[in-house]
C-alpha cells in the first residue's frame, strides 16, 4: 500500500502547460528550469502565497494557505525581517501561539541556528549578515515551526562551498531521519540537485517533465539536462 | 464582429488586505495591548506597539512643536495686521486666539505631520516589506502581517496624534505670545491666562477626537496602499507611497469637513 500523498498538484498552468504531480513522504523534489521558467511562481503556489487561476494544490489533503503549520518556506530573497535580530527571526514561528520567549524556546532557536552553522550569529542584526549567512538563517527560520514539508527557493545560492556541503548534508539528513516528510526546492544548481533530490521536475518551454533520479540516470536526454555528476 | 480579447487570468495572492480587515487589526491589537502589557504577557507585537509609539512621538514631537510655533506666529501675525490697531488686537483678538489655534491651526499642523511622516513612512515600510517578501514570510509562519507590522505602526499614529496636539497647544501659545509681545507688549503670564481661558475642555476633547479619527482614517489608507498586491517591480514603492499620501490628504480634508458638519449639527462647537 502506498502512502498518502504529502503534496498533490493538479492542473496548475505555468508557461502554457499544465503541471500535475504527486509527492509522497520521504521524497525530495528539485524543480529545475531556465530563468523565467516559472520555478518561483510554482513554489509560491505550493506554499499558498499565490492562488493559481486554474488547478489545485493540496498539502496533506488541505489547501496550502490553510496548512501553514505543515509548511516551512524559505524564500528566494531570504525575506528576513530587517528590524529584528537573527534570533528573533528564527523565533518568529514560535510566536504563532502568542508564546513569550522562554528558556526552552531559546534552546530550540539556538539549536536550529547551530545546525545551519549560524549559532554564533544569534544576536546580530539581520542587515549586518552576509548574503550566505542570511540564506542559512532563512533556512533555520523555515524549519522553526516544525513543518512536515519544506519549500525552498534557491536554498544554496550564494553559499560558500563548505556551507553548501553542510546545508546539503543537513537537508538530506532531515528527510532521511524523518524530521521532515519532504522537500520541494527550486534551484539553478543542478549539481546540488543531482546529489540531494530523489525526483526532478523540469520546467521547459512547451511542457514539463517529472523524472525520478534513477530514470534521469538512464535517459540520455535528462542525464544531459541534470548534468554529468549524476552518472 | 471583432471581439475584445479576454484578459488572461492571473495568479492572485491568497490573502487580501481590505480596509475593513486593517481596521479590525487595529482594534484587535489595540484592545489586547494594554491588558497584556499590564499583566506582563507582552508578546513581540505589544512590544513593537510600545516601541513604535515612543519612536514616532520622539521623532515627531520636536517637528510638531516647531511647526505649530511657526503656524502660531503666522496666524497671530495675519490676524494682527488685519486688526485696526494694537488695542483692537488686545481687546478683540487675544481672547479668541486660543480657540482659533485649537480649532484651525493645531489640527491642520498635526494632520500634516501625520500625513507627511506617518502615512508616507507606513506605506513605504509595508510596500517595501511586500516587495522583499517579508510580508510573505510573516504569512508563511502563520502570523498575520496586518497585526504584526501594520497595527503597531497605525497605533503609533493614532496614539501620537492627540499627544502632538497637546504639544501643539503649548507651542502655538508661545508663537501667539511672541507676536502679542512684539505688537502689544503683553506680559507672558497675562497672555497665558487669556489664552487658556479661551480654550475650553470640550474644545480640546473635540480636537483630540477629530485627530484620532483622522489618524485612524489615514493609517487605514496608508496600510491599504502598502499591502496592495503587486509583484516586485521598479518604482513600485515610490508610486504606491505617492498615491497613498495624495489619498490621505484628500481623506483628511473630507474627514475634517464631515466632523465639522457633524459637530455643528449636534451643537458640539
Amino acid at each position: 500500500m502506498t502512502a498518502a500523498p504529502l503534496l498533490s498538484v493538479d492542473g496548475i498552468v505555468i508557461g502554457g502547460s499544465a503541471i500535475s504531480f504527486e509527492m509522497r513522504p520521504g521524497e525530495i523534489l528539485a524543480v529545475l528550469g531556465s530563468n523565467g521558467a516559472g520555478k518561483s511562481l510554482l513554489l509560491a503556489c505550493l506554499s499558498g502565497h499565490l492562488l493559481a487561476p486554474t488547478g489545485t494544490v493540496s498539502v496533506n489533503g488541505r489547501q496550502p494557505h490553510r496548512a501553514r503549520c505543515d509548511i516551512g518556506v524559505m524564500f528566494q530573497h531570504h525575506a528576513l525581517l530587517r528590524n529584528m535580530t537573527v534570533f528573533e527571526n528564527v523565533a518568529l514561528p514560535f510566536l504563532v501561539d502568542g508564546l513569550v520567549l522562554r528558556e526552552e524556546l531559546e534552546k530550540q532557536v539556538l539549536l536550529r541556528l547551530q545546525l545551519v552553522g549560524c549559532g554564533h550569529l544569534a544576536h546580530q542584526d539581520v542587515h549586518r549578515l552576509s548574503e550566505g549567512d542570511k540564506r542559512c538563517v532563512a533556512l533555520a527560520r523555515a524549519l522553526s515551526g516544525q513543518p512536515r514539508l519544506l519549500i525552498a527557493d534557491e536554498p544554496v545560492a550564494a553559499l560558500a562551498p563548505a556551507k553548501k556541503a553542510l546545508v546539503e548534508e543537513f537537508l538530506a539528513g532531515l528527510v532521511g531521519q524523518n524530521a521532515l516528510a519532504g522537500i520541494v526546492m527550486a534551484t539553478q544548481d543542478v549539481e546540488f540537485a543531482g546529489r540531494v533530490a530523489t525526483h526532478y521536475l523540469i520546467l521547459e518551454e512547451g511542457g514539463h517533465a517529472l523524472v525520478r533520479r534513477e530514470d534521469a540516470l538512464r535517459d540520455p536526454c535528462y542525464k544531459a539536462f541534470v548534468s554529468p555528476q549524476l552518472s | 464582429m471583432p471581439g475584445h480579447a479576454r484578459p488572461a487570468k492571473l495568479f492572485e495572492p491568497a490573502l487580501e488586505y481590505s480596509a475593513a480587515g486593517l481596521l479590525g487589526a487595529i482594534f484587535s491589537v489595540g484592545g489586547r495591548c494594554l491588558p497584556r502589557i499590564l499583566l506582563g504577557r507582552a508578546t513581540i507585537i505589544e512590544r513593537e506597539v510600545v516601541q513604535r509609539v515612543l519612536g514616532f512621538l520622539a521623532s515627531t514631537a520636536p517637528t510638531s512643536a516647531l511647526t505649530t510655533l511657526v503656524y502660531g506666529v503666522a496666524v497671530a501675525c495675519g490676524v494682527f495686521t488685519y486688526t485696526s490697531g494694537p488695542d483692537a488686537f488686545g481687546v478683540l483678538v487675544l481672547p479668541q486666539l486660543g480657540g482659533i489655534f485649537l480649532r484651525y491651526v493645531i489640527p491642520f499642523a498635526v494632520a500634516n505631520l501625520v500625513i507627511l511622516k506617518g502615512v508616507v513612512g507606513l506605506t513605504s515600510d509595508i510596500a517595501s516589506m511586500r516587495v522583499s517578501q517579508e510580508v510573505d514570510a510573516i504569512e508563511a509562519v502563520g502570523l498575520h502581517p496586518a497585526e504584526m507590522i501594520f497595527a503597531p505602526r497605525a497605533l503609533a499614529l493614532i496614539v501620537t496624534a492627540p499627544a502632538l496636539a497637546v504639544i501643539g497647544v503649548y507651542a502655538a501659545c508661545l508663537g501667539g505670545w511672541l507676536v502679542s509681545w512684539i505688537g502689544v507688549h503683553t506680559d507672558f503670564a497675562e497672555f497665558v491666562a487669556i489664552f487658556v481661558s479661551s480654550v475650553s475642555a470640550r474644545a480640546v476633547l473635540i480636537v483630540v477626537v477629530k485627530l484620532i479619527i483622522t489618524a485612524l482614517t489615514m493609517s487605514v489608507i496608508a496600510g491599504y496602499f502598502g499591502f496592495l498586491s503587486g509583484r516586485a517591480e521598479q518604482g513600485f514603492v515610490g508610486r504606491i507611497t505617492t498615491s497613498s499620501a495624495v489619498m490621505a490628504v484628500l481623506a483628511a480634508a473630507v474627514v475634517n469637513v464631515l466632523l465639522i458638519v457633524l459637530s455643528t449639527a449636534f451643537h458640539l462647537e
